[in-house]
């Protein structure tokens, strides 16, 4: 345990010092304070929707629909548009992660070395788990501030610890269902496919949930854990089962061993 | 004492498909050998130099490096292996200090000193804080270098080290990996496609063609080929050869109608054998002094005259 821990540091701290000059770390960083900033202005038009209309925000004859200004709804918002934008987004950090290495053709360095390639993936999907939440915090924070800058009513501790607790779990789901995208960057040595992946499983994730089968979809399970499917597709948390769950662990658990198994046997031509 | 074992090759085998990228090759070298692994494009050094460092599996046979077999999930030999594979590349967005820096943690290397040292050996002092992507290609591959000897490796493997650099750059990487082997007894293997660059540093040379070793030769016999030779076209080859060989003279056919001298006092007395053979009632055509080089002979071995296949 402590030599692991004695490689994984070194690799952790080289992941650091590659995510902290990356732009892709900024850009992520910029997405998510922009999806809370969105539910906020939502927020702000529904409190007061002549104003919005008077400042220009919505167009004079827009009816705005689907929610009142308060705490509850703009927790709803923020997991509705945090939970689209969490998979594209961590799908694109951990695709970012694995598929840097061999567009910038950088792999090679870290194939023989003492410290093992095994550490080295494990240390780039601590990066990219880490990277995420710090993410999913950073949006909590920002939903406090804009909604106490908007006053919004209907502010409790509970509320506010099952926001947190909500946004935290769907987080991590999302955060499982991510690391295929992992995989797919290193078997196809570089972003495109891996992006594309991404894109594919959330039109899939509609047409599954539209047929009935969304429970079974690893992909759709957070967004139906926080809430957020529920104005998408009417499903629900109450929907999720055991193996709803089981499925999204054994997807990130089969991918983490495949993308170790494939940097450590793959041929790496 | 015997010297031990470097790299040690057996029957090493890369089929890609229907392609055979490496087709049996074996060899050995010793500690403290530089080998020049020459050949064409193509030819499987690239393929080679990632077996031996256990990027690829290979199809058939082995690799061993001081004694240590190269596989899946053995890694306490890379503490003494340095490599840069083709055109050395770096994390563009970081200096040329952060990425030495990663290297250095990565080989677990406590002396935090090593990446300082290593910018002023590799003259990359000016450029330490330059991020990697505004690189020229030369000082790219002296960050490369950099990389495969900051942890003093006792083997090192170079694929191609000489691209991109000056000319007063190739004459120092020359002199630093030749003072490595040296001074240091670093065992260096060294890939190329210009066997000139390859016969000033190497002390023994590889031929690889279609992924076959096609010839090993060491320092002295790659001198002989590049000595000069005298070139007598003769019109009755049997007649000359007779009158030459009477005169105690050894002169070999090269197959047309020419007969090659390799005595360097004839070489330096041309005229003796023109008289000789006026005397003989077969006067030369053509009598030439030749100087071999090396770049013909290696087109020769691998089977392609110049410019033709």
């Amino acid at each position: 345990m402590n030599a692991i821990l004695k490689e994984l540091a070194p690799a952790l701290q080289m992941e650091y010092l590659k995510i902290r000059r990356s732009k892709t770390l900024w850009l992520t960083t910029l997405a998510f304070a922009v999806l809370s900033i969105i539910g906020g202005l939502f927020m702000f038009i529904l409190k007061d929707p002549a104003r919005a209309r008077q400042l220009g925000l919505i167009g004079a004859k827009a009816q705005i629909f689907g929610g009142t200004a308060d705490w509850p709804s703009f927790f709803n918002l923020v997991f509705l548009l945090a939970g689209l934008g969490g998979l594209i987004i961590f799908g694109f950090i951990f695709v970012w992660i694995f598929g840097r290495e061999y567009t910038d053709k950088t792999y090679y360095d870290i194939l023989a070395l003492p410290t093992s390639r095994i550490t080295i993936v494990i240390a780039k999907i601590i990066t990219a788990v880490y990277w995420s939440m710090a993410l999913v915090l950073l949006v909590f924070v920002l939903m406090l501030g804009i909604g106490a800058a908007l006053q919004l009513p209907g502010w409790s501790l509970a509320t506010t610890t099952h926001g947190l607790e909500l946004l935290l779990g769907a987080g991590a789901l999302t955060i499982l269902t991510c690391i295929p995208f992992a995989f797919i960057a290193s078997i196809t040595r570089g972003y495109l496919a891996a992006v594309g992946g991404i894109f594919l499983v959330l039109i899939l994730g509609q047409i599954i949930s539209q047929i009935g089968y969304g429970q079974y979809f690893p992909w759709n399970i957070p967004m139906m854990y926080s809430g957020a499917a529920q104005a998408l597709s009417g499903k629900t948390a109450a929907q999720l089962g055991f193996v709803s769950y089981l499925l999204v662990v054994l997807v990130g658990v089969i991918s983490i061993i495949a993308t170790g198994a494939w940097w450590r046997y793959a041929d790496q031509t | 004492m015997a010297a031990t074992i470097a790299i040690e090759i057996k029957g090493l085998t890369k089929r890609f498909g229907n392609v055979i990228a490496a087709n049996d090759v074996s060899f050995n070298i010793r500690s403290g050998e530089i080998y020049g692994f020459l050949g064409l494009n193509g030819a499987g050094k690239t393929t080679t130099i990632r077996m031996l460092l256990g990027m690829i599996k290979p199809s058939a046979g082995s690799v061993s490096l001081f004694g240590i077999k190269v596989q899946p999930g053995q890694r306490s030999i890379w503490q003494r292996v340095g490599y840069m594979v083709e055109t050395p590349h770096a994390y563009p967005d970081l200096t040329v200090r952060e990425n030495l820096e990663i290297i250095r943690r990565l080989r677990q290397s406590k002396d935090a000193d090593v990446v300082a040292k290593i910018i002023t050996q590799m003259g990359l002092t000016q450029y330490a804080d330059r991020r990697a992507r505004v690189l020229s290609l030369g000082n790219a591959q002296r960050l490369g270098l950099a990389k495969a000897l900051i942890h003093n490796p006792d083997l090192l493997l170079l694929d191609e080290p000489a691209n991109g650099l000056d000319p007063a750059g190739i004459v120092e990487i020359r002199n630093l990996l030749r003072g490595l082997a040296e001074n240091n007894g670093v065992t260096i293997f060294i890939s190329s496609h210009i066997l000139s660059e390859v016969a000033r540093l190497a002390t023994r040379i590889g031929v690889v063609h279609e992924g076959r070793l096609v010839k090993e030769l060491d320092t002295k016999e790659l001198s002989e080929q590049e000595e000069q030779r005298l070139v007598v076209d003769v019109r009755d080859i049997m007649t000359a050869q007779s009158a030459l060989r009477k005169a105690g003279i050894v002169a070999r056919s090269n197959g047309r109608n020419s007969l090659v001298i390799t005595d360097k006092e004839l070489i330096q007395n041309p005229g003796k054998i023109a008289v000789l053979l006026v005397e003989a009632g077969c006067p030369p055509a053509r009598l030439i002094v030749e100087q071999k080089d090396l770049e013909s002979y290696f087109l020769e071995l691998v089977g392609m005259k110049e410019g033709k296949n």
